[in-house]
């Protein structure tokens, strides 16, 4: 037998003709007992939930919270598995939404039967809501149904093998033909273990280790009995209260400990007796290498904290308070976790961009409400207002906010991710809490707080206005208020958000609505923060505000001394004031992608000049000592510009946070003191020029007659032959310090361009930073929050302050 | 990174053998299961024997399975290794844009299989 004739007919619903009768008789007797393609009651379309730009057919919906009480953040989180309406690139012959049903893996607040034919709208998890100084006591439970998705590995041997989760179509990932340069993925770093599941609290600053802000964990699927899973919570609850019970009492007395450090401190004998149980039965028949129990017990057996585990976990965890006066000297605990707006996401290497994109995401809101903190503060301001619905003799949206706050968690819900972008039916539609151009409903005066999370896996949006009539302000940044300065000088300025940021703004509607109630809000989306800039009108609809209703404006006539927005922002706590002085040698970090747009692109990190290479394939990044402040000069070798496919790789370095200090972005437009772009005729004009370009005037300012370099006075030349001069100009204000630098987890690391002048080789963009290395000590990571390149080797281990005692993590 | 559309079908027990049934709302045992040129299909085994998805001979409705020497892994038809009781397909198998012979696969076409081993079992997979 042949391949081919394996396909040698293609039916299209029909039977084969041209037999005689007798084989014809007995072929309809047969077909009686096959399946026939027939018109089947499976519904392949459902219902969209998704907005348009003038109805207020999808309003925004609310997300469900866990919020603490008397210092506990307790709750149970359950990464669950249903049918949900995914929205197809591809609209619509009338240009209609499309959505199909899709099997997806999301998180959930506690546990809930599933009705297999019923389809729901993709939702982010629950939202967390803590306070500084809370223990986070957290029920894990993994209760996806395996056999609706492929068998994933999470843990294999290095390098090509079965690890990864490989086609069989005959081109796909990761089977390249052999002799492809550069080489196919290998294990670990290629698309692999999509039914684990972990969690990252990103922006907190806490331990990285154990119990914790633990990314190297990965939790399996619980098996299941009669189709349920066996792991629930019903059947961990008391063990694991217990266990939190000692975990907040030992946290609580001191702030820095990092604690359980092993499997017998958790002290859950039962529990651990059952997980040993279910990975000797998981592990039957695997080799060695992936056998999960085998490499649990290594870990155990040299005093460490084993990473593998299956159907349920606790993770318990403080949230460091730091008083806000007490600057970064002062006191054992050194920087204190910043209050404000963080999240949380799956963060398991191999599938971080399918679960994210799936629904393995949540806000994380963490407040201070004292008087002079960040919350309460704001909350303060608008509840002394005198036009406050409150003082007005109205209902407060919500007792705990004078103002409505909203929760926006942005995500592009896909399937399976690719290796590249797609098949060029469009990028995948942004949607806010699982909608799709969702409605967001204000009255007319109205202020409110939105705290944006852009948890897309992929793409970043650039919000270069509010609509019409709107006025605004940015009160943080990544989880970290603006102190006075920066919010005064931020005041209505475009932001980008890449993937991985967070922005808090404070939005006010119109006080008077007019004959229009329906404003979209459009942003340009993608992932070049200069690339956005330059684009003349945002044409991408990220939702519509509509105008309707009633109530106090507050600031209903010029007369009114009162104004919508706070004047002034409150002190940043002193922990956060401005790092200063380093301890330790700049060190640089190069992101780099090759053979972008090739079907088989590589995503490698290189180390202080050394080689580019993936997770694991090179030497951690150690940190000798905590109390270690460091500048790091991080920068893009990506030259999306030759290929009009710019990527900005969006860096983000796991429990210490840092200040930008100075960037290069050599494909940045020109713009003016308010940050928009200068456009002239529609294009816009590019802020830096090369000598051998052009002839530069004698003064430097001004256009040349001939051949001008300039055609602004602020533009910044640079010699296209020498390389010292690539940097910013030193009479460039920086975006992003206004006497303090802001603080960021996620920063977007300009995107490379080809020298101009020599025509080969490429002036990298960067972005210069300083950073704390405080507190806690152990392994963590670094990354690109492009998730598919995070996946695929574009990360870095961090190993900070290692004990001969720490036993670092492998993970995978 | 858009992404591609992912369809389950669980392998269940019927009288004495197995049938298909795509994990879809609405779906019952024995219906086919649609999808797209690029799209992934799995299979996850809800019965109690080793079962794994395999093409016929010919691509036809009743054929035969085909030979275990003529679709390797890696092949456009290999649509898993064997399958163990409550485990699921591996490698992933996308829709290939065509049959090995090089048929293009288009709206409406089918793809017959049959269980390894079981050939009386019978599933479709329909393009739309």
């Amino acid at each position: 037998m042949t391949m081919t004739s394996i396909a040698g007919r293609l039916s299209s619903g029909r039977r084969p003709a041209g037999r005689i009768s007798w084989l014809l008789a007995a072929l309809a007797f047969a077909a009686l007992l096959l399946p026939q393609v027939r018109p089947a009651s499976a519904q392949y379309t459902t219902k969209c939930w998704a907005g348009d730009l003038t109805s207020a057919t999808a309003t925004l919906p609310e997300i469900p919270e866990i919020a603490s009480h008397n210092g506990i953040l307790k709750g149970t989180v359950v990464l669950a598995d249903a049918q949900r309406s995914v929205t197809l690139p591809k609209k619509g012959s009338n240009g209609e939404a499309t959505c199909v049903p899709q099997l997806q893996r999301f998180f959930q607040r506690g546990e809930s039967t599933v009705n297999p034919d019923e389809v729901n709208p993709p939702r982010p998890g629950p939202t967390l809501r803590g306070q500084l100084g809370d223990v986070v006591e957290l029920i894990f439970l993994n209760q996806i149904n395996t056999l609706d998705y492929g068998d994933s590995i999470d843990l294999s041997q290095k390098g090509i093998g079965t690890g990864c989760d490989s086609v069989t179509n005959g081109s796909g990932y990761p089977n390249f033909p052999k002799g492809t340069v550069p080489a196919s993925d290998t294990y670990p770093n290629c698309f692999h273990g999509s039914t684990s599941g972990n969690l990252h609290f990103h922006g907190t600053h806490t331990s990285p280790s154990y119990t914790a802000d633990n990314v190297f964990l990965a939790v399996a699927p619980s098996p299941r009995a009669g189709g349920a899973p066996r792991e629930t919570g019903a059947l961990v609850q008391a063990e694991f209260d217990s266990f939190f019970a000692n975990c907040k009492a030992k946290l609580d007395a001191t702030n820095l400990l990092e604690w359980p450090a092993t499997w017998s401190e958790m002290g859950l004998p039962k529990w651990l007796e059952r997980q040993k149980a279910m990975m000797a039965d998981f592990d039957k028949g695997k080799p060695d290498a992936q056998q999960l129990l085998r490499a649990d017990d290594m870990v155990d057996k040299a005093g460490g904290f084993p990473q593998y585990y299956i159907g349920s976990f606790p993770y318990c965890f403080l949230l460091p308070h730091k008083p806000i006066n007490q600057p970064v000297d002062q006191g054992t605990l050194r920087m204190g976790q910043s209050p404000g707006t963080m999240w949380y996401h799956a963060h398991k290497h191999g599938s971080t961009a399918i679960d994210v994109s799936n629904g393995m995401l949540g806000a994380f809101i963490i407040e201070d409400n004292s008087p002079e903190g960040y919350d309460g503060y704001i909350k303060g301001f608008y509840a002394k207002h005198p036009n406050n619905r409150g003082t007005k003799g109205q209902k407060v949206p919500d007792q705990l906010w004078p103002i409505k706050e909203t929760v926006m968690v942005v995500n592009q819900v896909a399937g399976t991710p690719k290796l590249e972008t797609g098949s060029g039916s469009g990028p995948v539609p942004f949607s806010i809490n699982g909608y799709v151009l969702p409605t967001v409903s204000m009255y007319p005066g109205e202020v409110q707080m939105w705290r944006i999370v852009n948890g897309s896996t992929i793409s970043g949006f650039y919000l270069p206005a509010m609509p019409p009539g709107f006025t605004w302000r940015q009160t943080a940044q990544d989880g970290v208020q603006f102190d006075t300065p920066n919010y005064i000088s931020r005041e209505e300025r475009p932001v980008f958000v890449a993937p991985g940021n967070r922005i808090d703004l404070l939005v006010q509607a119109p006080a008077k609505a007019g004959s229009t109630t329906s404003f979209p809000v459009q942003v340009t989306q993608g992932v070049s923060q200069s690339g956005a800039e330059k684009t003349l009108t945002p044409t991408t609809p990220l939702m519509t505000i509509m105008l309707t209703g009633s109530g106090p404006a507050m600031n209903p006539t010029p007369s009114d001394p009162a104004d919508g927005f706070p004047a002034a922002m409150p002190p940043r706590p002193a922990f956060l004031n401005d790092i200063g002085a380093t301890n330790a040698p700049e060190r640089s970090l190069n992101f780099n992608t090759a053979g972008q747009g090739s079907g088989h692109s590589q995503h490698t990190i290189a180390i202080d000049g050394g080689p580019q290479a993936k997770f694991e394939e090179g030497p951690p990044l150690t940190i000798a000592k905590l109390g270690t402040i460091e500048e790091w000069k991080i920068s893009n070798t990506t030259n999306g510009s030759a290929i009009n496919d710019p990527i900005d790789h969006p860096f983000h370095i796991h429990i210490n946070p840092f200040q930008v200090t100075e960037v290069f972005d050599p494909n940045a437009p020109l713009q003016d003191a308010k940050g928009h772009t200068i456009f002239k005729n529609g294009d816009s004009t590019p802020l830096y020029v090369f000598s051998g370009t052009c002839v530069p005037n004698k003064n430097g300012n001004g256009p040349h007659p001939v051949a001008p370099c300039w055609t602004a006075t602020d533009q910044c030349l640079l010699d296209g032959n020498v390389a010292a001069s690539w940097h910013p100009c030193p009479a460039m204000p920086s975006p992003y310090s206004r006497s303090t630098n802001i603080w960021w987890d996620v920063f977007p690391i300009p995107d490379g361009i080809t020298n101009p002048v020599t025509k080969k080789g490429v002036i990298a963009g960067y972005f210069k930073m300083k950073t704390r290395f405080v507190d806690y000590n152990g392994s963590y990571v670094l990354h690109c929050h492009i998730l598919a390149h995070e996946d695929r080797g574009m990360m870095l281990q961090v190993n900070l302050a290692p004990t001969p005692q720490m036993s670092m993590m492998q993970h995978h | 990174m858009s992404g591609s559309l992912s369809w389950s079908v669980h392998i269940v027990a019927q009288g004495n053998g197995a049938a298909y049934k795509p994990t879809i709302p609405g779906a019952q045992i024995g219906d086919p299961v649609k999808a797209q040129v690029g799209d992934i299909v799995t299979w996850g085994n809800a019965t109690d024997l080793v079962r794994q998805p395999w093409p016929t001979v010919g691509n036809a409705a009743d054929g035969d399975q085909v030979p275990e020497a003529s679709n390797p892994p890696g092949s456009k038809l290999y649509f898993s290794g064997p399958i163990n009781p409550g485990g699921s397909s591996r490698p992933q198998w996308v829709v290939p844009s065509a049959l090995p012979d090089g048929t293009p696969l288009v709206a409406t076409s089918v793809i017959n299989y049959c269980s390894k081993d079981h050939p009386t079992e019978r599933g479709q997979i329909v393009i739309f």
